[in-house]
């Protein structure tokens, strides 16, 4: 019992977050892109210390596993400080234009 | 143990329902096409899609008033010197209307299944017009995902048309382009994402669907602007000197002083080159300035607007006048003069351009250029003329018919300056204008020089 209860709580929990079970779902890309160069261009352009990432720079599976696992480890509070959405809409836009999307884009 | 978990699973699907939007729970898909989309709106929203079939994004017409006479005019049938006219090019310009299938003069206007609701109403931002498919969604996006997630317009929905006119990012405009999707306050005043973060509606504001505004271009008899005045007093300023100015300047020409602050817009294009076998080449934009398809082409980047007096009324050369191929026509134009106490100095954005006449009749041709037939796949302007005369509803009520003789003449198209609104510290100042200013061409206004220094003619106010 005390295995399919945590089995149980498993599901359960990935139904009440609504987790994504493939590829940026439910981000507005647009507005990605705005919050893409507002908030990560800051550090992560050429030249800075956090090294320079555009959309090109993970293919549309190194996008999800970024963001769905990882969730910028390296600095956790980053990602704490973004809201949800705007973190979705991130992963749309970076997702539809990565290096082995139909679009990839190094964007500007 | 087992009620909590039962509590939970519950919660998860409340919460994957997703009901903070009403339009999950009713909108039920799959959808092949927008009209399948479009049939399920009008089950409860039949009023909204009446109302908006009366509006201009639909009608792409609107009757007027110019000098002399009153005419039905729009996109639809106004001539213009970037692609022309939409006579037969429909399913290239009409990607941009918002209604499924106008591919020629066939359209059922009183369709109501046509209407696109998602073009002005997808908050997903993937819902993309296939740009030669007469106003159809591409294939691939989700029309399920898009109609379950409609909401109120943003700066992106508004933009998808308005910031590509042209049939490229700041083509036509000049003030309005793909910068204006997210601007920051030296971009916009109003619209800075950080600041006001104004939508378009929130000056362009709208009732039954029926959207302030009108562009010089389409709509030259419009009188339906949108006032600085609207929320702002008609003397905001501290210094008395600069409360007077507003008599003779409008807010926009010292409170405008660029535009295409970002994207380089188009200022000029000579159709008389296109079809010459050279390289195409590019200028410092990365911009082409000459493709064999459509000729050379002029960008400009922080442009300076021209200046001009318009007390709010344009004319426009409508399809079928009679033109002089050695003057410049003017195919849309504000009216006003110093002599004018209504008139007020104005920025503009002018387009010039050479585009192909009929050398008999001496009227503008509406060329074919788009499709089977069309002088992009031909090459052979004889023919594309004649097919877009013959598609041409109004060349055709005229009796028009391509002669046989066409050249190239001179154009001009004026398009008034509104948005790119800087913040107030990067307004005109007194020098820009006076003194050793130079951005006033005081003579063609018609003053007898910098008023500020030379007495003479001024423009009656009283």
């Amino acid at each position: 019992m005390k295995t399919l209860a945590k089995v149980g709580m498993g599901i359960a929990l990935v139904l009440a977050i609504g987790a994504p079970t493939y590829a940026a779902d439910g981000g507005n890309p647009k507005k990605g892109k705005h919050f893409y160069k507002k908030l990560c261009k800051s550090c992560h352009s050429k030249g800075q210390a956090a090294g320079e990432l555009t959309p090109m720079s993970k293919t549309m599976g190194q996008w999800d596993r970024f963001f769905i696992r990882n969730k910028h480890k390296v600095k956790p509070d980053v990602f704490d400080n973004i809201s949800e959405q705007k973190l979705k809409d991130i992963q749309q836009f970076l997702y539809d234009h990565a290096a082995d999307s139909d679009q990839p884009q190094t964007c500007g | 143990m087992k009620n909590i978990l039962i509590a939970f699973i519950l919660m998860g699907m409340a919460w994957s329902a997703h009901a903070e939007n009403p339009h999950q729970d009713y909108v039920e898909g799959p959808f092949s096409k927008g009209t399948e989309v479009t049939t399920q709106c009008v089950e409860c929203h039949e009023d909204h899609a009446k109302d908006f079939m009366k509006s201009s994004h639909w009608t792409w017409s609107l009757e007027q008033e110019l000098p002399g006479r009153t005419v039905k005019r729009g996109k639809k049938n106004s001539i213009n010197n970037f692609c022309t006219s939409i006579s037969g090019n429909e399913p290239r310009c009409t990607s941009c209307h918002a209604g499924y299938g106008w591919k020629d003069n066939s359209f059922d206007f009183t369709d109501m299944t046509k209407v696109d609701c998602l073009i002005c109403h997808d908050t997903t931002g993937t819902y993309v017009k296939d740009p030669v498919g007469a106003g159809e969604a591409l294939a691939k996006v989700n029309l399920e995902r898009v109609a379950k997630n409609v909401g109120t317009p943003v700066r992106d929905n508004c933009g998808t048309c308005h910031f590509y006119g042209g049939g490229g990012d700041a083509v036509k405009h000049g003030d309005l382009d793909s910068s204006m999707s997210y601007p920051d306050r030296a971009t916009d005043v109003h619209m800075d994402t950080d600041g006001n973060d104004f939508q378009c509606q929130d000056c362009h504001t709208t009732q039954d669907h029926q959207i302030t505004g009108n562009a010089m271009g389409v709509s030259p008899g419009g009188i339906d602007h949108i006032g600085c005045e609207n929320c702002h007093d008609k003397a905001p300023h501290e210094k008395a000197r600069l409360n007077s100015h507003s008599a003779s300047v409008a807010c926009q020409t010292c409170h405008i002083p660029f535009f295409s602050k970002h994207e380089p817009t188009k200022l000029s294009w000579d159709w008389s080159t296109a079809g010459d076998d050279r390289p195409e080449t590019r200028d410092e934009y990365g911009k082409k300035t000459f493709q064999k398809k459509k000729g050379s082409f002029v960008w400009g980047k922080m442009v300076q607007p021209t200046y001009a007096w318009y007390n709010g009324k344009a004319d426009a050369y409508m399809a079928g006048d009679k033109m002089d191929p050695n003057q410049v026509t003017k195919l849309s134009y504000p009216l006003g003069s110093i002599d004018d106490k209504q008139a007020k100095i104005y920025p503009f954005k002018v387009h010039t351009g050479k585009q192909i006449f009929d050398k008999k009749q001496n009227i503008i041709i509406t060329a074919k250029t788009f499709g089977e037939g069309g002088y992009w796949k031909t090459f052979d302007w004889d023919l594309a003329a004649k097919l877009g005369m013959e598609a041409n509803q109004t060349m055709i009520d005229k009796g028009l018919k391509y002669s046989g003789e066409y050249g190239f003449a001179p154009t001009e198209m004026w398009w008034r300056i509104n948005h790119m609104v800087s913040p107030k510290e990067a307004a005109l100042k007194c020098n820009d204008c006076h003194g050793k200013g130079e951005r006033m061409d005081w003579s063609a206004l018609g003053y007898d020089g910098d008023p500020m220094k030379v007495k003479g003619k001024r423009h009656q106010t009283q």
